[in-house]
């Protein structure tokens, strides 16, 4: 009998004789996603062998429905231009363009390369000088809640400003900003259309942040549009929903292991949850800073104060929505000890594609990812005052090969290529 | 597959002993969705509370309505602090919410949220002058 007609037997056993039986006969992963969709969806007969996997319990199984598929971005209504597509074409052409930095030579791709997942490569990225973090990617970024590893901004076109006017990333100005705008023929008439003028060489302080603020919005309407396509593993979800045995097999047996471990054993989902596969807040990796030594990186703890001192925010007059739900939970935010240190939990979607990992490029690989949080060796110590979610793992080599196959299998179908369109003259220029 | 009973019968009275030991907070998660009423630690008080929208949501700012009234009917002059902490993450809340007194130990919490998925505990901090007394709801999220 092959495996496939064993798990399809084993389907009528569970209905007719409970989880429990299922869990004793070890049956595939298949079968334990499967069994709760019998009623409304009977599984199709599969057509191939699918190996064996570890069961799920019913909370797993709720928990790996609960990470696909990738909903549409959530509006943003700070953003009234967000969703406007002549936005995000003024937005993408500033986001490529150089000349917004002082001295003509970084623009925001320079970080944030589309070939390279919208990251750069870097342990620590380069601008103007060496900086002390790693470039988080831009991918899915419009699902995010706060920005920078330390979410010091809480609206992507508040984030767009900093490394513009940051002395050591561009070092730019709203001044240099709107003056890009005005001097370029293209750009001009496009700005000019859609936001219906631009303050002349000689405007107010006011009046040049107002244009400057616009432009920022529509560099962020660009960032919205980086959205990642259903990777293998959603196409893997998706039949388990509607019981498609056959189409399972989008997932790799390794990464299928993988993803029970996920949501198991190793408890990537405590923090990598729901459909980003990120909670959007901030936790103590206990990761050591590169160069060793005790860490002196506040994360968290800092990026609160500079995000109550931003002129953008959410909450700002330069918001469309500044009493709105985004405003009041900055407004409500707590600093306290504990955050000293933490960082923004990154997406995983897409995340083969943006080595090296964590907030200081510290890890070359997922293996050395997972190696750190499987044995904690040369973690940093708790804290009083730290939280308590990491634990040893325990993991066999086998388990730790499993989780990087699933990790891997989060990459969105065509991401290299539509990343590579958004560049000035790739395929999706307007 | 057959297990042995005597495990199972031990696991079932301790399991029983614990569900009597802590029956307040083991009521408070089983009523959360449609409101619950937890008795203060020390015995003063009982609260009333409901969440909005109910359940509570994940990754989502929601309120408390709350009622606070000594257990012995009096007049009192009650003040509220709310929080809510994930005891075996050891963190709590990214937020602190507003808490607005209406009257008649009437209150309603805006803007709580729980950021993450897991087994949070809501701590009512009731003062009365200078005494202080929690009270504490289990909810899973």
């Amino acid at each position: 009998m092959s495996m496939g007609r064993a798990i399809a037997g084993l389907v009528v056993l569970a209905v007719a004789a409970g989880a429990a039986l299922v869990e004793a006969a070890g049956a595939a992963l298949e079968v334990a996603a499967g069994a709760a969709l019998a009623e409304v969806a009977p599984p199709i007969p599969p057509a191939v062998d699918l190996p064996a996997t570890p069961p799920l319990t019913d909370a797993q199984r709720k928990l790996v429905l609960s990470l696909s598929p990738l909903p549409p971005p959530p509006a943003d209504p700070t953003n009234s231009v967000g969703d406007d597509p002549r936005a995000a074409e003024i937005g993408r052409r500033l986001f490529f363009d150089a000349r917004l930095s002082g001295d003509g030579t970084i623009s925001c791709a320079t970080c944030h390369v589309p070939e390279l997942g919208f990251g750069d490569g870097r342990r620590l990225s380069r601008g103007l000088a060496d900086l002390p973090r790693h470039a988080p990617t831009i991918w899915n970024v419009a699902y995010q809640r706060w920005f920078f590893w330390d979410g010091r901004a809480d609206t992507p076109w508040a984030q767009a400003i900093g490394p513009l006017e940051h002395p050591d990333e561009m070092a730019g100005s709203p001044e240099r900003l709107v003056a890009v705008l005005r001097d370029d023929e293209a750009l001009r008439a496009r700005f000019v259309d859609l936001f219906g003028s631009l303050p002349p060489a000689d405007a107010s302080r006011d009046a040049v942040m107002r244009a400057a603020v616009n432009a920022l919005k529509s560099i962020a309407a660009f960032e919205r549009t980086l959205v990642s396509a259903p990777s293998p593993f959603d196409r893997f979800v998706e039949a388990v929903r509607k019981g498609d045995a056959g189409a399972m097999t989008a997932l790799s047996p390794e990464a299928r292991r993988g993803l029970v471990l996920f949501v198991g054993k190793a408890a990537c989902v405590t923090c990598h949850s729901g459909p980003l596969l990120s909670d959007r807040e901030f936790h103590d990796t206990r990761v050591a800073p590169l160069g060793g030594g005790a860490p002196t990186d506040p994360g968290r703890f800092e990026g609160l104060a500079k995000l109550r001192a931003a002129e953008l925010s959410a909450g700002s007059r330069w918001s469309d929505a500044p009493a709105g739900k985004q405003a009041a939970l900055s407004r409500r935010l707590v600093k306290e000890p504990r955050q000293w240190g933490e960082f923004k939990t990154p997406s995983l979607r897409n995340v083969a594609l943006s080595p090296p990992y964590m907030h200081q490029g510290q890890f070359a690989t997922l293996m050395d990812v997972v190696n750190h949080y499987d044995t904690l060796d040369g973690a940093t110590p708790l804290g009083h005052h730290s939280e308590s979610i990491l634990k040893p793992l325990g993991l066999t080599p086998t388990e730790r090969s499993d989780l990087v196959a699933f990790l891997e299998s989060l990459t969105g179908e065509g991401a290299a290529e539509a990343a590579a369109a958004t560049r000035p003259g790739g395929a999706d220029q307007k | 597959m057959r297990r042995a009973a005597g495990p199972l019968v031990l696991a079932l009275c301790l399991g029983a002993l614990s569900c009597t030991a802590h029956r307040g907070v083991r009521d408070a998660a089983r009523a959360v969705d449609k409101g619950s009423v937890v008795e203060s630690n020390g015995g003063e008080y009982v609260v009333t509370w409901r969440s909005e929208p109910a359940p509570i949501p994940l990754d989502e700012a929601f309120d408390l309505v709350v009622h606070v009234r000594p257990r012995e009917p009096r007049a009192a002059d009650l003040a509220l602090a709310v929080d809510a902490v994930m005891p075996l993450h050891q963190h709590g809340m990214n937020v602190v919410p507003d808490v607005h007194a209406l009257g008649d130990g009437r209150f309603r919490v805006e803007g709580m949220f729980f950021q993450m998925a897991g087994d949070w505990e809501i701590r009512f901090d009731i003062s009365e002058g200078a005494l202080t007394e929690r009270a504490q709801a289990a909810v899973q999220r």
